[in-house]
C-alpha cells in the first residue's frame, strides 16, 4: 500500500532536465545572450571595427534630444494604430466569411491568403515595381481609366501619400494571418450555441453579434498582440519598399535603429534605440494581456 | 564610386563563404605545417598523388567586390579564370554584392575581424577607419620595391587609399567624373544647339523644355546620391575646393556656408519649377529609369558619373552609341570659384585583409598586380563597358575601339582637371553621410530649408567630427 502512494506522489526526476535543456540552450544563445550584448552595447561608443570605448549613458541621454529618433518612433506609434484599427475589423469579418464550408468561400480564400505565401521583403520589392512613377502598373492604369484617375498619384514620391501607403500595405501583408486565427477561432465555437441560438429563433446578425464575436475574445487578444508587437517592429517590407524614405517620411523606429546602426555605424546608439524598441513590445504585450485578463488562462467554453 | 553607379543588378551573388573559408583554413594549417610557403606539398598529400607530382596545392583566396551588370561581371570572371589557370596554386573566388549591400556587408565583415582575403573600397574615412583597426594590409614596400607596378597608374590614386604615409589599395578602375548628360535631340526640339555650359544657359534651356511639356531633368531622387551630384557641384562651383575641405577636415561651422546655401537655394529652385520627373523622389537609379527617360527622348539632362555612358550601353545601345547622347562638363556659374574643377575620384580600389596567411597575401598582391594591369583588364573588360582604364599604358589604345573616344575623353577630364574634388559621400565618416543623405533627399523634395540643412548637418558634424 505505502509503496501505490509514494508511486502517484508527482516526482520531478533528474533526468527531465535534459529534456528542457535544448530548449534552454537555444533560448540562452539566441535570446539571453543577445539582449546582454545589447545592453552592454547601449554604454559604449564603437562604429563597429576598433575599440569599444564604455561611456557611460551618453548614449541614452543622447535619446532625450534625439528628434529623429522622436519623429520615427512617433510614426511607428501611427503605425501601430493604423494597423490595429484597419486591420482587426477587416480580419474578424473575412474570418467569419471564410469559416463557413461552402466551396466558393474556400476559393476566395486560397486567393486571398497569397500575400501569405510571399516575403516581407518581396513584397516591397514588388510593391514598388508596381507604384513606380516610372512604368508603375497603378500609374498606368490612373492614367488611362478615366474613373480611375485618382491611381494616378505620387504613392511612393510624395511626402504626404508615401506613409498612408505604407499603412495600406503593411494591411495588405497582415490581414491574411489575422483572418487565418480568426477563422479557425470560429470554426472552434461549439455548434450546440448556435442551436441553442436558434430554437430562440435569433437573425445570423445577431448570431455574429451575440455568439461569435464574444466568443472570439480570447483570439481577438491574440490577434492584437501579434499585430500590435508585430507593427510596432516591422522592417523588412518597409526597408525594401522606401528605405524609410523620401527624407525621413517612412523612417519607422526599427528602421532608424536600423539606418543608426548599419548605415551610420553607431552600434551603440542604435543599441540604445533596440533596448528600448524592445521594453516597448514587453511593456504593450504586458498591459493588452493584463486589461483583457488573457493571462488568467480562463476557457470560454466552461460550463458546456 | 565609379563602379558603385554601375548597378543593374540588384540580386546578389553570394558564394559559400563558410566553405571557402573552411578550405583557406585548411590551406593556412597545411602551409604552416611545413609544406612550403608557396603551397608545394608532397605528391601523396595530394589526392591525385599518384599521377600529379608535385602538383600545387590550391590556395584559395576571395574576392568581394560590386556586382554590375551580367555581360560586364562575365568579363571580370573571365579576367579571374585566366589568373587561376596561370598563377601557381591560383584559386580566386569572386563575390558580386550590390553596391548598398555591400557598404553593410563589408562592414560587418570587419566588424567580425573576418574579411575576405581582397576586397573593393572607395578609399577615403570609412576605409581609414578599418586600416586604424589594423583590418587592412599596408603594401607600401611591395610597390616602391616594383616602379613598373607602381608607376602603372595615375600618380593621383594614391592619396585615397595612403593613411599616415602608408599605402593600402591599389586600383582596380580608371578614374570617374560627374558630368552633365543630355540627349542632343530633345534639346534641338526647343532650339538648343548644343550642351549648355552655364548654369544660366542651363536654366534657361530647362524653362524651354519644360514648356514644350518635356521633363528638362531626370532625377532618381530615392537613391539620393545623384541629388548629391547636383548640390555638390554647385557648391564647389560657388565656393571652391576650401568649402568642402573644411567640412572633410572638421571645422565647426563648416556647412553654414554661403556657396552651400547658394547652391541648396539653386538645386531647390529647380524642384520648385518641376523640372524633375513626376514622382522623381520614388525613382531608383538602380533600375535604370532615369537612362530611360533620356534615352526615350522624353527627358533633356542627367547629372551623372561617366559610368552612365556603361549603363546606357546597357539600357539603351542605340541611343548610347548615337550623336544625339551628347555630354558637358556641370556648367559653370557667374563669378564661380572653381569653374574648372571637376567632381571626380581617381580610381577605386582593392585592399587585403591583414588577417591572411602569407601565402593568401602573395596570391592576392599577384592578383592585384597581374590583374589590374592585363589587357584583358584594361581592354577587354573595363574599356568594353565604357569605364575608363586603371594601367595609364592602355589609355592611348583606347581610340581604336568603338566608344573609346568617350572613354579617353572621360580620362583625359579627370588626368588634366585642375581640381579633382572627391564625391562627399566616399570621404566623409558614415555617421555624417547617412544624415547627408537623407537630409539631401529632403532638400530636394522641398521638405527642408537649405538653412535648416546647414544647421542639421553642422549639429551632425559636431556630434561625430
Amino acid at each position: 500500500m505505502i509503496g501505490r502512494v509514494a508511486l502517484r506522489k508527482p516526482r520531478i526526476t533528474w533526468w527531465a532536465v535534459w529534456f528542457m535543456a535544448p530548449a534552454c540552450v537555444l533560448f540562452v544563445a539566441l535570446v539571453l545572450v543577445p539582449v546582454v550584448v545589447a545592453v552592454w552595447l547601449s554604454f559604449v561608443k564603437w562604429n563597429g571595427v576598433g575599440a569599444q570605448h564604455f561611456v557611460g549613458f551618453s548614449n541614452w541621454s543622447q535619446l532625450f534630444s534625439d528628434a529623429t529618433a522622436g519623429a520615427s518612433l512617433e510614426r511607428t506609434g501611427i503605425l501601430v494604430a493604423a494597423s490595429w484599427v484597419i486591420q482587426e475589423p477587416i480580419a474578424i469579418a473575412l474570418g467569419i466569411y471564410i469559416a463557413g464550408r461552402q466551396r466558393h468561400r474556400a476559393v476566395l480564400s486560397a486567393l486571398y491568403f497569397l500575400p501569405l505565401l510571399i516575403s516581407g521583403a518581396g513584397i516591397g520589392i514588388m510593391w514598388q515595381n508596381i507604384l513606380s512613377p516610372i512604368g508603375g502598373g497603378v500609374q498606368y492604369i490612373g492614367a488611362h481609366v478615366g474613373v480611375l484617375g485618382f491611381l494616378n498619384s505620387d504613392w511612393l514620391g510624395s511626402t504626404n501619400l508615401v506613409f498612408g501607403t505604407v499603412v495600406v500595405l503593411v494591411a495588405w501583408e497582415f490581414i491574411p494571418f489575422h483572418t487565418l486565427l480568426y477563422q479557425a477561432g470560429t470554426r472552434g465555437i461549439p455548434s450546440v450555441l448556435y442551436e441553442a441560438a436558434s430554437l430562440d429563433g435569433i437573425s445570423p446578425l445577431q448570431r455574429i453579434r451575440y455568439i461569435t464575436v464574444p466568443m472570439l475574445r480570447n483570439t481577438i487578444v491574440t490577434s492584437s498582440t501579434l499585430n500590435v508587437v508585430g507593427s510596432l517592429t516591422i522592417f523588412d517590407a518597409i526597408y525594401t519598399l522606401t528605405q524609410g524614405g523620401p527624407g525621413q517620411s517612412t523612417r519607422v523606429f526599427a528602421l532608424d535603429q536600423y539606418i543608426v546602426g548599419f548605415n551610420e555605424m553607431n552600434f551603440g546608439y542604435a543599441s540604445v534605440l533596440a533596448v528600448v524598441l524592445g521594453i516597448l513590445g514587453i511593456v504593450i504585450s504586458l498591459i493588452i494581456i493584463r486589461v483583457t485578463g488573457f493571462g488568467r488562462m480562463r476557457s470560454q467554453a466552461e460550463g458546456i | 564610386m565609379k563602379q558603385a553607379h554601375q548597378i543593374k543588378s540588384t540580386l546578389k551573388k553570394s558564394k559559400p563563404v563558410a566553405r571557402t573559408a573552411g578550405a583557406a583554413l585548411l590551406a593556412t594549417v597545411a602551409t604552416s605545417m611545413g609544406m612550403g610557403a608557396l603551397g608545394i606539398v608532397p605528391a601523396s598529400a595530394t589526392t591525385h598523388g599518384a599521377t600529379r607530382a608535385h602538383s600545387v596545392a590550391k590556395v584559395p583566396i576571395t574576392l568581394w567586390t560590386l556586382s554590375s551588370n551580367p555581360p560586364e561581371q562575365k568579363a571580370e570572371t573571365a579576367a579571374i579564370n585566366a589568373f587561376n589557370k596561370t598563377y601557381p596554386g591560383g584559386d580566386v573566388t569572386v563575390d558580386y554584392v550590390e553596391n548598398g549591400a555591400y557598404k553593410t556587408k563589408i562592414a560587418v565583415a570587419m566588424s567580425g575581424h573576418n574579411p575576405p582575403t581582397m576586397f573593393y573600397t572607395w578609399g577615403g574615412q570609412i576605409f581609414y577607419a578599418w586600416v586604424r583597426a589594423g583590418e587592412v594590409m599596408p603594401i607600401t614596400s611591395q610597390l616602391n620595391s616594383d616602379p613598373a607596378w607602381k608607376n602603372a597608374y595615375l600618380k593621383t590614386v594614391w592619396p585615397l587609399a595612403s593613411y599616415n604615409g602608408q599605402i593600402y589599395g591599389v586600383p582596380d578602375g580608371g578614374p570617374g567624373i560627374e558630368l552633365m548628360f543630355a540627349n542632343q535631340a530633345v534639346l534641338s526640339k526647343v532650339g538648343v544647339n548644343s550642351v549648355p555650359t552655364s548654369w544660366g544657359q542651363f536654366m534657361h534651356a530647362a524653362a524651354a523644355l519644360k514648356k514644350a511639356g518635356l521633363i528638362p531633368v531626370s532625377l532618381a531622387g530615392a537613391t539620393e546620391w545623384p541629388e548629391m551630384i547636383w548640390l555638390q557641384y554647385l557648391t564647389l562651383r560657388y565656393g571652391g575646393p576650401q568649402v568642402f575641405n573644411n567640412i572633410a577636415s572638421g571645422k565647426a561651422g563648416a556647412w553654414n556656408n554661403p556657396a552651400i546655401l547658394k547652391a541648396a537655394a539653386a538645386a531647390q529652385t529647380l524642384a520648385k519649377d518641376g523640372y524633375f520627373e513626376p514622382g522623381y523622389s520614388a525613382v531608383h537609379w538602380s533600375s535604370s529609369q532615369t537612362d530611360e527617360l533620356m534615352a526615350a527622348g522624353k527627358a533633356g539632362f542627367q547629372a551623372m558619373g561617366d559610368w552612365d555612358y556603361g549603363s546606357m550601353l546597357n539600357v539603351a545601345p542605340k541611343f548610347a552609341k548615337s550623336s544625339s547622347y551628347k555630354f558637358a562638363t556641370f556648367p559653370t556659374v557667374p563669378g564661380g570659384l572653381a569653374n574648372n574643377a571637376v567632381v571626380g575620384e581617381p580610381a577605386s580600389y582593392y585592399a587585403i585583409s591583414s588577417k591572411a596567411s602569407p601565402a593568401q597575401k602573395k596570391e592576392a598582391l599577384a592578383f592585384f598586380k597581374d590583374v589590374t594591369t592585363s589587357r584583358a583588364w584594361n581592354v577587354n573588360y573595363l574599356e568594353a563597358f565604357g569605364n575608363t582604364p586603371d594601367d595609364v599604358n592602355y589609355a592611348p589604345d583606347l581610340l581604336h575601339y568603338a566608344g573609346g573616344t568617350q572613354n579617353l575623353t572621360f580620362f583625359r577630364m579627370a588626368q588634366h582637371a585642375t581640381y579633382l574634388q572627391d564625391y562627399w559621400d566616399q570621404n566623409l565618416p558614415s555617421a555624417v553621410v547617412t544624415p547627408m543623405l537623407t537630409d539631401i533627399g529632403e532638400l530636394f523634395d522641398l521638405t527642408m530649408t537649405p538653412q535648416k540643412f546647414v544647421q542639421n548637418m553642422d549639429a551632425v558634424m559636431a556630434k561625430n567630427g
